[in-house]
This record gives structure tokens, sequence and C-alpha cells, in this order.
């Protein structure tokens, strides 16, 4: 540790060394790494299989890898980097490190369990690394029957299986926030003086209870019927294949809410320390979250509109998938709104959140045209269907990783990041990014269909810009990869509040010790409580107008 | 240094609070007060105190008035090469003249410009009782709170008598009036600058004058003979407004005036793409040539209608945020480390409004994507039927004359065509871009589909629902023919109706042992069922449609006739898909359906060699 002495005080982090100590820990910060480590890995392992599929794309025939193996690929990319990077990756890091600090706790409810959803998530992924390894699976991430039941004959039941299994790491973690926020807030903490982050946390830990379940039962199902032909999808056996498409869905959309809610949080956190103002509008934001929630358990048969649903289920599927827009477009013009007058610095963590608004927005708006019965039932499997997503879950959730990485790295690892590379690494992702995606949008409308390896010729240019820029993209993710590790021993130390933000986690060490707080902190003040000049006297006001 | 700028500071914040009190003293209050205390005369004393626009009148530079030395001049001598500021005002004045002259002063040291460099100030008193000397004392007073040197040849302070008084006070519309009672004048406040020769080019009013408001005013009086270049841009984007005294930003009123018509631009985009039907939309399109696919069917613009609107409104509120985001964090940026944020309130109002707004947008784009999703699913009654089998990894076609095709589809133009699909083994999708053409096919189940394709050529075909190895080998060609074309082509198949395949198989697999099509025998009567309500043996009643005929052929278990005895066997092994078509359309002709609709028959008279689609597709199949 330090030479210099000055950290007379243990910190999580030295507390205890040696690998038992971290394999056994129930510490919420320490756990909080164990993710953030493992999820790496998944990260570039199935950003690895993106690569590989964009540099097949580059051509229109299918040259550099076999039908079967780009099939392998995508459905690969898919499974891991929703179950095993999306879904965990804020809750699991961040709201493992973070939410207890938030509200003033020692750890979370049920440190044991904790630990216990880290060992089910390792499960979990090697259940997938076997399948990686031993063949593949090629049913696509969404397991549609009667294919994956009867037709496939790659290794679905053992992933189905990894997937069962990893669902139990979310709703363990889940019911653990759910309880913890419920039951260990410090004192003076209600309910609208909780950082919005917290509110995230708390709709998604609901959402994650709420609907893996079933995603864990309609799994099973599917490795039921392929061992044992039981028919429930099969229609020769008197089975329904949308029954599956209902079943799945009805747990995929909400995890996809799961997906975003975190991130919204993290960007709430960061546009009000870096415009050192209060949200604008807590309230309205508070209650949006919670309205995503409930709407997104509302909406999944927009995902069916061509698959031989009614009509009128089509029509309310439509309707309702617009209201659920509704919540989200509230925080996106209250997470604008409070940059007017506040006080604006861009450090990374800010960028980042600065490009999530931008490019959740026009994922959002997309989403506007997909919910659009009749234009869906053009662009519905195909190109633009991956760009909208994309847009909201690598430009908007991935980015909000990153900003939350970058944001609350001091307190995690004691340490700053270097600002320059970190800036530079924002600007290249932004950039690589959009050149990866748009050109997308615009292949979808013109027919290009979905998980196509090989692809009529006249799409070919923007393959190729898709994958240029694909390659900048990847460019930029491996710079925080490099930095942040090398902070990890090199990087200037860092003081308990480097931002100047409010919030209980900033008042401990960085890094925390052990426990959180010596004592137990009282709350008195509302959420984003900083200063205003409205607040100084008159002349000190004038002197702050610039 | 402190007490200095916290009294400046003070100064200011009273000079604000002052101008904003004074005109609500004067119209609001005083008004009230007095005419609840005063006699008549007074009050229409006061009602006639007000600055009268007369821009480009003539100031009569004749006038002659007294300087501070007592000296005889002609208001003339001040407007030589440079813009003129005059202050009519008066020198014993109890508040409101030394509020105009502070606040002129004010202005004038916030001014890059030097009083006497670029231009010159007249004040002049209204008071035809005062004297130079105490003229010469105001200007020893407002100069050293001016404090910039050889100002004292620039400003000047004048002193005269009722006539030449009036005749500038008329000139420039400056209404005031002696109240004899108190002994002070009721007067208007604001200063006036002129050009060079005399004409008066602007009027700011109050006792607080924006400094870059007069500047702007000085640099167009003086026609833009003083002033950088910056300046002169800057102008462009200004604009006098005479009613206020203010130089307004008309980038403000562009924006507000944008996005006025921006909504109503937006409105009348809604309706006119969503009530037509649209045919040409396309060749508007066509700068977007490469990015845009054809639209080759009569949905197809009216899809691409939806779209561009889409396209357009959120587009634009995409821009928008981006732009708010980018105004709002350079504008807002911060400056020093210590600097605060000005503001953290709420608008209520705004949260509401963008709250309900969308849900109003959202339901008229629900509803017009549900109006074109209904004009997608009703096919119109006279289509040519064409079944569709899809199966790993190819598609199969069947006319209703007999031809068979595989991956090629060929029809005629301008006549709308039902495809009936259904999938033999997984899920597919039949996906012909360019006529915004998707459905699903399902095993086990019928679903329909239909277009009317508007351009003979050649169009994509995909499958576009993941399917296992050759997904993406699973393409094909739809082929769109003019009419006499498609009559040859169809002639060139050779097994007969579709129908008459049928009834080979239905020979074949001995169906018409039982169905003999006598009302007792032990299968049910065959013609004209298809159509009809059937009795089930459970009491309910079912349309004889072709999923019933399907269910009846693979599974005759689950709908038992009322009156039968449960003895038909399954086929479900021994028909595939197509020949479960082969047998439905055999029955349907039992019913007289095809003369319905009639199919596209051959023409008559010498039949020409059959023309085989002009490009072949290029990987054979193997069935």
């Amino acid at each position: 540790m330090s030479v210099d002495g000055s950290e007379s005080e243990r910190d999580y982090l030295n507390v205890a060394y040696g690998v038992r100590s971290w394999l056994l820990t129930t510490d919420h910060k320490r756990i909080g790494l164990l993710y953030m480590v493992s999820l790496t890995l998944m990260f570039f392992v199935g950003g690895f299989m993106a690569v590989l599929m964009r540099l097949e794309l580059l051509t229109p025939q299918g040259d550099l890898v076999t039908s079967d193996t780009y099939n392998k690929l995508f459905t690969l990319h898919g499974v891991i980097m929703v179950w095993f990077f999306l879904i965990p990756s804020i809750p699991s890091v961040m709201g493992n490190f973070i939410l207890p600090l938030m509200i003033g706790a020692k750890d979370v409810a049920f440190p044991k369990l904790n630990l216990l959803s880290w060992y089910v998530y390792i499960v979990g992924a090697l259940f997938t690394f076997y399948v990686v390894v031993s063949g593949g699976v090629d049913t696509g991430w969404t397991f549609y029957t009667p294919f994956s039941t009867t037709a496939a004959n790659t290794h679905v039941v053992s992933t189905t299986l990894g997937i069962v299994i990893i669902g139990f790491s979310s709703i363990l973690t889940g019911l653990n926030f759910i309880v913890t926020v419920h039951k260990m807030r410090a004192p003076g903490l209600t309910w609208f003086r909780l950082p919005l982050f917290v509110w995230s946390l708390y709709a998604t830990s609901v959402i994650m209870v709420l609907a893996t379940p079933v995603l864990t039962i309609t799994l099973v199902l599917v490795a039921v019927e392929r061992a044992f032909h039981v028919g429930i999808f099969d229609p020769a056996l008197g089975g329904d294949p949308l029954l599956y498409q209902h079943f799945f869905w009805f747990y995929s959309h909400p995890a996809v809410y799961i997906m975003i809610l975190p991130g919204m949080g993290v960007v709430s956190e960061l546009i009000t320390c870096f415009s050192r103002k209060k949200i604008f509008g807590y309230n309205f934001v508070a209650f949006a979250t919670l309205g995503i929630a409930f709407f997104g358990f509302l909406v999944w048969g927009h995902h069916m509109f061509v698959s031989g649903e009614s009509i009128y289920a089509a029509m309310t599927f439509s309707f309702l998938s617009y209201l659920v827009a509704v919540p989200s477009a509230i925080k996106v013009f209250n997470w604008t709104a409070t940059l007017y007058k506040g006080s604006v610095s861009f450090e990374t963590p800010m960028l980042y959140a600065l490009g999530f608004i931008g490019l959740f927005t026009i994922g959002g708006l997309t989403g506007l045209f997909l919910a659009a019965l009749g234009l869906d039932v053009h662009v519905h499997d195909t190109y633009f269907v991956i760009a909208h997503f994309h847009y909201i879950m690598v430009g908007g959730m991935v980015m909000a990783y990153f900003g939350g990485l970058h944001y609350w790295w001091p307190k995690i690892s004691g340490r700053l990041y270097p600002e320059g590379w970190a800036k530079l690494a924002a600007l290249i992702i932004f950039i690589g990014f959009n050149l990866t995606f748009f050109p997308q949008f615009i292949l979808g409308y013109l027919g290009m269909p979905r998980r196509y390896h090989a692809y009529a010729e006249e799409f070919q240019v923007l393959n190729v810009m898709s994958t240029a820029g694909a390659s900048i993209l990847g460019v930029g993710y491996l710079l925080p990869f490099t930095y942040l590790f090398w902070s990890m021993r090199y990087g200037r130390k860092a003081s308990a509040n480097p931002w100047q933000a409010t919030g209980l986690e900033w008042t401990t060490p960085s890094p925390p010790p052990g426990h959180n707080f010596a004592v137990t902190p009282v709350v008195t003040e509302p959420p984003y409580n900083y200063p205003t000049t409205e607040a100084l006297p008159e002349p000190y006001r004038e002197a702050q107008v610039v | 240094m402190l007490w200095e700028f916290s009294a400046r500071l003070h100064l200011a914040f009273i000079s604000r609070a002052v101008g904003a009190l004074v005109p609500t003293f004067w119209f609001v209050i005083t008004p009230a007060l007095i005419h609840a205390q005063t006699p008549t005369s007074q009050i229409s004393i006061i009602r006639d105190v007000r600055f009268e626009q007369r821009l480009n009148e003539q100031i009569p530079l004749d006038a002659t008035f007294r300087d501070e030395r007592g000296n005889a001049v002609k208001l003339g001598t001040y407007f030589r090469q440079k813009p003129v500021i005059v202050a009519l005002v008066y020198y014993n004045c109890p508040m409101l003249c030394t509020l105009v002259l502070n606040g002129l002063t004010e202005t004038l040291i916030e001014q890059k410009f030097n009083v006497g460099d670029q231009f010159e100030v007249v004040t002049i008193s209204i008071d035809p009782r005062e004297s130079p000397a105490l003229a010469q004392q105001k200007k020893n007073t407002y100069l050293t709170r001016y404090g910039r040197n050889g100002a004292a040849d620039g400003w000047h302070f004048l002193t005269g008598d009722e006539q030449n008084i009036t005749r500038v006070a008329t000139a420039v519309g400056f209404h005031y009036r002696f109240d004899p009672a108190t002994g002070q004048f009721a007067h208007p406040s604001g200063i006036i600058v002129s050009t060079p020769q005399g004409k008066i080019a602007r009027y700011f009013y109050g006792i607080d004058y924006s400094a870059l408001d007069v500047r702007f005013g000085l640099i167009e009086a003086a026609q833009e003979r003083i002033g950088s270049p910056v300046d002169q841009v800057l102008l462009l984007c200004y604009h006098y407004d005479p009613k206020s005294g203010k130089y307004n930003s008309l980038a403000m009123g562009l924006v507000r005036t944008g996005g006025v018509l921006t909504v109503l631009a937006l409105g009348f985009l809604f309706i006119a793409l969503s009530r037509k039907k649209h045919t040409t939309l396309n060749s508007c399109a066509l700068i977007l040539l490469p990015l845009f696919p054809t639209a080759a069917s009569t949905e197809a613009d009216n899809v691409d209608a939806l779209f561009i609107f889409l396209l357009c409104l959120c587009g634009l509120v995409a821009l928008v945020v981006c732009v708010l985001i980018v105004y709002f964090a350079v504008r807002y940026r911060r400056r020093s480390d210590d600097q605060l944020a000005r503001w953290a309130g709420t608008v209520s109002w705004m949260e509401w409004s963008w709250t309900i707004a969308p849900v109003i947008i959202f339901t008229g784009i629900f509803l017009w994507g549900v109006k074109l999703y209904f004009a997608a699913v009703r096919p119109p009654p006279d289509a040519i039927e064409i079944n569709v089998v899809a199966k790993q990894w190819m598609w199969k076609f069947q006319h209703p004359e007999g031809q068979r095709e595989i991956d090629e589809l060929h029809v005629p133009v301008g006549r709308p065509v039902k495809l009936r699909v259904i999938s033999q083994d997984v899920i597919h999708s039949f996906f012909v871009p360019d006529f915004r053409l998707h459905r699903d096919v399902l095993p086990g189940r019928y679903l329909e589909a239909w277009f009317e394709a508007t351009k003979p050529g050649r169009y994509h075909l995909f499958c576009s629902q993941y399917c296992g190895t050759d997904h993406s080998g699973m393409v094909g060609y739809v082929y769109v023919m003019e009419p006499a074309d498609y009559q040859r082509w169809l002639t060139g198949g050779g097994e007969g109706s579709l129908a008459s395949q049928g009834q080979k198989l239905f020979r074949h697999l001995a169906c018409n042992t039982c169905h003999t099509g006598d009302a007792s025998a032990r299968g049910p009567v065959l013609d004209g069922l298809y159509g009809r309500n059937v009795q089930l043996q459970d009491g309910s009643t079912i349309t004889a449609n072709e999923s019933y005929l399907r269910e009846s052929i693979l599974n005759p278990r689950a709908k038992l006739v009322a009156g039968f005895q449960p003895i038909m066997p399954t086929f479900q092994n021994q028909v595939d898909e197509e020949q479960v078509l082969e047998l439905i359309d055999y029955i349907k002709s039992l019913s007289g359906y095809r003369e319905q609709v009639p199919p596209v028959s051959a023409p008559e008279g010498p039949q020409p060699t059959p023309v085989q689609g002009a490009i072949k597709s290029s990987e054979s199949k193997q069935p």
C-alpha cells in the first residue's frame, strides 16, 4: 500500500489480502468488484463475437465464416451481452458498490445472499463457456420455437440452463436490493430524499423479481420440450409456437427496462453533479421511473405484430407501447432542463451522460416508428430494429455504465483516472458508435433482414460503413480498459469527494473502509442540495452572474 | 474598493428597482391615488405626460440656448459629424431627472465609445428659470462621475427660454407639463439618440439604458460610420423596437416564429400524409434514392408517408433536444471553480405539458399506424389467391392455375394478390421490402397477406425470421409482369389447375371412399361445404374455411361433425402442406369457388412460346 503513512485507516481493499478474502467476502464493495471483473470479461467475449460478425458483413457473400458459425456468433453475442453483461451491469457492479453507501448503510440486507448471487452468475457463465467451446448454439438469443425445440441441433439445453441459472442471480440481487432500500435507509432518509439512482435500482429490482421467473419457466419448458417432445410449442403435437413468443417476450420486454433504468439513474446522478444543481422535477422523474417499470410489463406483444397475433391485440400493444414512451420522454426533457442555469463542467462522466441523452433520445424516438403498426410491418426483423436497440443499449446503457464507472472510480479505487485519455476515449466511443449504427437504420428501411450473413449486393456500402465505425468503437472500448487498470496502480490519489458532489457515498473516504460509515449518518436535507446563487446575498449573486 | 463596488451594485439595484417602480408609480398607483384625491385638472396634467414617437423628425438645430458659461449657442453647434444623445431634464428635479442622468452616466461609463470622440451628449433643461451656473455645477458633478478625459468638450449642459425649450420638446415628442401648485414639472423619462444631421433615430425609455442597445443606437444613428465590423454583423441579428425602446434579438423572434411555423407544418404534414392514399410519394423521395427502397405496391407509398412524417417529427425533436443540450452546456458552463448554479427550481406547467403533449401526439401516430395496418391485413375480395409453403430453406408457390414455383413468384401488375402462407417446419417470414409486405409464416396455421403490385419489375424476397443454417439463403424474387406477359407465363405450366391436382390426390388417397358425395356416406358431403357453417358434435358451429379443412385432414378428431363417427384417419404423415393446399383447393372448387374469383385465364388465339422468368435465380434448389 502507500508509503507515506497518510492512510492509517484501512479501506475495504487492504483490510485483508488473499484469494480467499475475495472469494469468500461478504463485503458488498468487494462483491461489486468481483462482478466488475466477470462482466468485463464477458463484455470482451461478446464484443469479440460482434467483431467477427462485422468482419463477415464487409462482403455480401458469406465468406469469412460458415453459415452455422455465423448463426452461432450472433446467438452467443446476444446471449452474452443481454444476460451476462447488460442485465447485471449497473445493478451488480455499481448497485452493489454504491447503493449501501448512498443510503448510509453498512452493507446490503443479505450480504451472504449477495455473494451467492455472484457465484450463481459464475455458474451460469461457466455453462455459457461450455457452450462456446463445445460447438455453440445457433437459435438466436430469442430461442424461437419450434426451431429451438425441434430443428436446432446445437447446445440449446445447456444454454437455456445457463440462462435459467443466471436468472436466479438476477432474482436474488433484486430481492436483496428491494429489502435494502426498504429497511436500511439511514435515519431521516425518506423516500423523497433518496437519490434518483436508488429509485432506479428499486424499480429495476422489482422488475427483476417479477419478470425473471417467467423467463426461467419458459426456458425450462423449451428444454423439456426439446428433451421429451411434450408438445407445448410444437404444432404437430398440438402445441402453439406463438405461445412461446408470448412467454418469452413477457419477460424480455421488461428485461430491456431492467437494462436501461439503472443507466437512467446513473445519468440523473451525473447530470446533477456536473451541473451542480438539483434535478429539474425530482418528483416527475421518480414517478416516471416507476411508470416505465409498470408500463414495461404491458407491451410485450409489440414484438409480435407480424407474427400472427390478432389485430385487436396488436392495437392494444401498440397503444400501450406509445404510453411507455412518455415517461422516458419526461426524463429526457427533465435532464435537459436540469442544465439550464446550472454550473456545467465537462469531466468525462458528464460527457458520457450528455452522450447518453442524445443517443438514447434517438434510439427512443425510433421506438415510435416501431410501435406504429403499419410501419412496423415493414421494418420488423430488419436492421432498423437492430439499430434501434443498439442505440438504446449501447449508445444509452453502455455509455451510462462507463459514465458511472468513471464517476465512482475514485470512490471504488481511491485513484483518479487520467482525465485526458478518458475524454478522448469518450469522444472516440461516441463517434465510433454513431458510425457503426446509424447506417443500420437506413439498411433496415431498405429491407436488409436481421441475422443474415450473406446479403443482397446493394447493401454493401452501408455495411462497410458500419464495420468501419465498429473498428473505431472497438478502439474506444479498449482505452478505458487500459487506463482504468493503469490508474489502479499509478493514478493520482483521490480525495473523499473529488467532484464536490452531494450524496452520502461522497462523505466516506476514497476508498471507503470496510464498514462504510463509522457513525450512521442522519439525513436532514433534500437530495442534490447544491447551493445556488439565489441563496446568496445580492452583491455576491451579482458577482457570480456572468 | 469593496465599498465602492458594493455601492455601485446597490445603485444598480436601486436604479433597477426604481426603474421598475417608477412607471408603476406613474401609470398605476399614482393615477389611482390621485384620481381618488385630485381634482380633474391635475389628472389631465399627468395624462398628457409621455414620449410621442417622432422617429426621423428633425430637431430644430437653429434653436438657441445658453451653454454652461452663459454664451448663446445654436443647438446645431453640437450636431457636427457625430451622433448625439439628447436628454431633456431639469437640474432642480427632485428625483426623476437625477435618476435619468445617473442612468445615462452609467451607460456612458459602460460604453467603449467615448463622449466627445464618437458621439456627443446634450442635456437641455426644460425649466426656463434655471441658470447656466447651475448647469455648470451639474456638468462638473456628472463629468467627475463619468471619469474619462476629454468629455468636457463633448457633454453639454444647456439652459434656455421657454420658446426654444418648447420647440425642441415638441420636435422630439417630449410632452411635459408644469404644475404651478407644486412648482414642479411632470415629464416622461428617457433619452433620444439623434443622427449627426439632427434627425431622431432612437428612443430609450426609463432611467436604465442597456449599454448594448445604446451602442447599437449610436452606430445606426451614425449610419454605421462608427463601430467595428463585428458590430455590423451583430446588428444584422438585432432589430430596434420603437414601442419598447429596446433592441430585440431577431434570433429570438425568428425562433419563436419558426417554432410556431414548425408546429403548424407538422400538423399539416400529418393531415396531408395520413389522409390520402399515396401513389407518387416515392418520386419525391428520389433525391434520397440510394437510401430509400422502391415503392412497388399500392400500400408502399402510404407506409412511406408515415415513415417520412415520423422522420420529420422525430428529427425535429432530436434536433431540438441536442441543440438545447449544447446551448445550455455552453451558455452555463462553469467559468470558475466556485461558480454555483443560478436557479434550481422547477416549472410545473412545463412538466405537465411535456407529459400530456406526447400522449396526444402519440395517439395521433397510433391511429395512423392502425389505419395502415388494417389496410395491410384486409385483402380485397377479388384478389388472386396464391399459396405459399415455406420450408427450410426455400419458398414454394402454388398458383391456382397449377403453376408451381420455387423461390420465384410471378404475379401480374395491377391486380391484388392474396398469399396464404404456411410453413412446413419452423417459423419463417415472407418479406418483400419493395411492397412493404411482411408476414410471419407459421407451422400448423394459415396466415394471410396481400399486396397489389404497381410497377413491373423484379423485387427481392427475403426470409426474415431466423430459421436455421441457410436463413440468409432463403431468398428469391417476385416478378411483376404486365397482364399479357403473365397470361402467357401461366400457360407454360403443364400439370393442370391446382384444383385438378387436388382431385387427383383426393382419389389417390382414397378420400372418395368415405366422402362419396351421398348424404348417407361415412364422411360428410364436401360439395358446397366451403364457406358454409358446420354443426359440430359438441353443439358449436364453425365456418368451413381453409383452416378448418386443413385441421380436418391432419387432425380429424379435433372437430367432429355432428352425426358422424370418429373414424377418419389422420393424414398427418402422408401429406405435406403443399398437398394439403391442393386438396383444399379441390374442395373449394366443389363449392364453385373458382367461379367467384375467376383466375387470369389464357388468352384466345395463337399461343407463343411461354416466356420464362428473364433472370433466373442464381442458386439451384433441391426441393
